[in-house]
Formats: structure tokens, C-alpha cells, sequence
């Protein structure tokens, strides 16, 4: 009884620590815990490839550093599939960092395979506005994002000469931390246009997009850091989502063995009282 | 300055994160210096916003670009919100306001109305009562039952006794699960940022991965 009463008040500072522990071992000594595909996943990556070469991709980053763990993974390996597939990929932002997280991740995938600049993708930027923004959009491109990042004129890179509404676009990706997001699409482009919706989300957002998976408004759903993993698992690029399913598998056993522990403890305490 | 970047970033990471050993002169630090960085760059997000979508197309266009005259009215009832500092122009703020509720409410009743509500309600009156939903691996009866005793659990107009206790009991239940779902999810995209920090930690700044 000595032991389960120790275990009920046992420092905070060392569950931190073989939590800690338990993510620095398994990112320096992987196991390779097998990563499976979800049919969400799955219904991306089959979105995207069913798109035929020259087929036109909005990709909106609509999140911030806080989320980048989850969704960076997730928008390289999207990124280097859309590419790789010869499609156009054309980046907005409806949150302010998202652009600067599109250029980090062109910087990393276009060289890899070979895209350029302003004839495979273009990264038009933030807007602010959300549900706004998205409206304007979906009627008229040029006018809603007049400037790329780099404040060329969009009328004058020569992929965009071609796509100037939602009607250019074949199939819509977002990443989303929140609001305006995934949500805001579905409601404003989705609802009103026949443009397919697809995305990629936190995990503490997965709940909130089942709704729209079963009634068919968002086709296929990447899921946080797993979501990431199984993407990467499917283009073949392995990156921070499959790099860190071991220590994050690890680190959720780790606190399932505590809450076991703990309330084992907390009840034989009761009872010793009663 | 990649370097310096990340060595940054790392120092940063790592004075956060001593608040898990004690409160210390580095942790406060490092909450300062975040705040006042964000607060900083959302400073800076706001004015190159108006200097790009109102100021440069009104008084300083593109060669070959006209003057968009009409943008002076986003630019006066963006001034307008701040006559809310004024003791006699108070109410003046309440046009721009009405204005934004107005905008706002249009595009979210369209939006709101077609996809999370009808397409919602569409979606669950189509499905067969004895079918497996492949995307969630359940059957669709159970998912009847989960929605019809959540709704119940939400009526309040009758004593819930009887039937109704029975799927207001349901209903708590599915909602329970659901809760329980959803602190999942929240443990695990907590768990993923502590895991992209290491990661960061131990890759770009030790290279040891």
C-alpha cells in the first residue's frame, strides 16, 4: 500500500521527465512502428492523383507556428505529390503566417523536383477576411489576390493567365489550425460551387470535421501528425510525420500507463479510507 | 543568420520549457519577449495590410494600374471604429460595426445554412438503417441512435421521464464518447508540438538526428 500511496503523490517534474524521456529515446532510436493508411488519407492522396497532369490545385495554408509540427509535414508531402505529379499548384493564406510557411515549403520541394516558379506554382499570399476573402476569390482570382508574395503582378505570371476563378480550379486543399479554415471553405466554396473540398487539419480539429466527411461536403481528411505520417508513407518522402509517430506512439502509452497507474491508486487509497 | 535563427529559437525553446522544472528569470524572459514579438508582428500584419489593399491601390497604384477610388470607404469606416475613444463621437463607431455584424452575418448564414445545417440533417436522413458506414466502421444504426438521443438530451419542453430519460440517457452517453474523442485528439496534437520541438531540438539545432 506504501507504493500506491507514493504513486499518488509523486512529483510532477519526474512524469515530465519519462514523458521527455519518452520522446527523445524513440526520435534517436527509431522502432518503426508500422504506419497504416486511413480511407481519409487514403481519399486525398486518390483525389489528388486522379487529377490529370496540367490540372489546377488551391492549396491554402491557414495556420501558424504553433500547428507547424503537424501541418508542415503535411504540406511538404502534398506539396511534392502535386508537383510530382505535374499539376499547378496555386498557395494562398488566410492566416497571416501561412504564406511564409507556403515559401518554406516550395523552398524545400520545388528543387527536389524540378518546378518553377510561376509556371508550376505561385504562392499568392495572405489576405485577411476569411469568409470574405474566399467569396471574392471564388469569382474573380486576380482581383482578391492582385500581388504574389514577392508582389508580382498575378495577372502577369504566366500560369495564372489561365486561372482566374474558382471554375479554373480542379480540386481544393486546405490545411487548417482553425477559424477561418477547412470549415470556412466547405461553407463558402463548397456549399456553392462544384469544387471538390479536401484537407488537412490538427488533430484536436478531427472531431469537428467528421460531419462533413459522412455527408460528403470534405473528401478525405488528413489527421495531425498521423495524417502527416501516412502521407509521407504514401509520396515516399519520409519528414517529420513519420519521424515522429514512434516517439509520439511511445509518448501516448507513457500516459496511458499513468492514468491506469493513477487511478489504480486513487481508488485503493478510497477504499483504504472507507 | 539561419544559425543565429535557430539557436534562437532553441534558447527559446528550452527557457520555456524550465517553467516545468520551477518558475525562473528565463522563463519570464522568454514569456516577454514572446508577447511582445507577437504583439509586434500582428502590429506589423495590420499596417502592411492596409498599405496593400487599401493605401497603394488608392494613392500609390501600380504603372499601368488606375486609382480605386471606391476604397476610400473601407479607409474612412476603418478610421470610424476608433471615434470609439471619443466621449461625444461614440456612436459614430456603431456604423462601421453595424457594418462588419452585417457583412459577416450574410456570409455566414449563406455558408452556415447550406453545408453544416441542411446538408448535415440530409446526410443523416439518408442513411439506411441497416448499412455499415465504411468511413467510420459502425453501423449506421448505432449513429441514428447517437443523433436522435443527443437531440432528445436537448429537449426540454417535457419532463424527461419514460422514453425520453431513455434517450436523453443514450444521448449523454454519445456525448460522453464524444468528449472522450475529442480530449484524445487534444492529447495527441499536444503531444505532437512537444514532439516537433524535440525534434527540433535534436535535428536542426544538436544535429544528432
Amino acid at each position: 500500500m506504501k507504493l500506491l500511496e507514493k504513486l499518488q503523490s509523486i512529483d510532477r517534474r519526474i512524469i515530465y521527465l519519462i514523458l521527455a524521456l519518452s520522446i527523445i529515446l524513440p526520435l534517436l532510436f527509431p522502432i518503426g512502428f508500422p504506419v497504416d493508411t486511413t480511407k481519409n488519407t487514403q481519399d486525398v492522396y486518390d483525389q489528388v492523383n486522379a487529377l490529370a497532369p496540367g490540372s489546377v490545385v488551391l492549396l491554402s495554408y491557414d495556420w501558424d507556428a504553433a500547428s507547424a509540427p503537424e501541418l508542415l509535414p503535411q504540406a511538404e508531402a502534398l506539396t511534392k505529390h502535386i508537383l510530382d505529379r505535374k499539376l499547378k499548384l496555386v498557395a494562398v493564406a488566410l492566416w497571416n503566417q501561412g504564406a511564409t510557411f507556403a515559401d518554406r515549403v516550395h523552398n524545400a520541394i520545388a528543387p527536389e523536383v524540378g518546378a518553377v516558379y510561376g509556371q508550376d506554382y505561385v504562392n499568392l499570399g495572405y489576405r485577411p477576411g476569411g469568409s470574405v476573402v474566399l467569396n471574392s476569390l471564388a469569382r474573380d482570382i486576380h482581383v482578391t489576390f492582385p500581388e504574389d508574395v514577392a508582389r508580382t503582378k498575378t495577372a502577369s505570371i504566366p500560369m495564372m493567365k489561365e486561372i482566374k476563378s474558382i471554375d479554373d480550379i480542379d480540386l481544393v486543399i486546405c490545411l487548417s489550425a482553425g477559424d477561418p479554415g477547412l470549415r470556412t471553405y466547405i461553407e463558402q466554396i463548397g456549399a456553392q460551387y462544384p469544387v471538390t473540398i479536401s484537407g488537412g487539419v490538427t488533430a484536436v480539429s478531427v472531431p469537428g470535421m467528421l460531419p462533413y466527411l459522412q455527408s460528403g461536403d470534405l473528401v478525405g481528411l488528413l489527421a495531425g501528425m498521423s495524417g502527416a505520417a501516412q502521407y509521407e508513407n504514401l509520396v515516399d518522402r519520409p519528414g517529420l510525420g513519420l519521424g515522429g509517430m514512434d516517439a509520439q506512439s511511445i509518448s501516448h502509452l507513457v500516459i496511458i500507463a499513468f492514468i491506469i497507474i493513477g487511478n489504480i491508486a486513487f481508488l485503493a487509497g478510497g477504499r483504504k479510507k472507507k | 543568420m539561419e544559425t543565429l535563427g535557430i539557436w534562437i529559437g532553441a534558447l527559446g525553446t528550452l527557457a520555456i520549457l524550465s517553467f516545468l522544472f520551477r518558475e525562473n528569470p528565463f522563463f519570464r524572459t522568454a514569456e516577454h519577449l514572446f508577447i511582445g514579438l507577437a504583439a509586434g508582428i500582428g502590429i506589423f500584419y495590420g499596417y502592411q495590410t492596409i498599405v496593400t489593399n487599401a493605401w497603394n491601390p488608392l494613392f500609390n497604384p501600380a504603372d499601368g494600374e488606375v486609382r480605386k477610388w471606391f476604397l476610400i470607404v473601407p479607409l474612412v469606416l476603418g478610421v470610424l471604429l476608433y471615434t470609439r475613444f471619443l466621449n461625444k463621437g461614440k456612436w459614430i463607431s456603431r456604423i462601421p460595426l453595424g457594418f462588419l455584424v452585417g457583412v459577416g452575418s450574410a456570409l455566414a448564414i449563406r455558408g452556415v445554412i447550406g453545408a453544416s445545417f441542411m446538408s448535415q440533417i440530409l446526410a443523416t436522413m439518408q442513411l439506411p438503417l441497416w448499412h455499415t458506414m465504411a468511413k467510420f466502421k459502425i453501423d449506421s444504426i448505432l449513429f441514428i441512435l447517437g443523433v436522435i438521443g443527443t437531440l432528445i438530451y436537448f429537449y426540454f419542453s417535457r419532463e424527461q421521464k419514460g422514453p425520453l430519460k431513455v434517450g436523453a440517457s443514450i444521448g449523454k452517453w454519445v456525448m460522453m464518447i464524444a468528449f472522450g474523442a475529442a480530449f484524445g485528439n487534444t492529447v495527441m496534437a499536444r503531444m505532437s508540438l512537444l514532439v516537433g520541438r524535440i525534434y527540433f531540438l535534436l535535428g536542426e539545432w544538436l544535429h544528432i538526428l
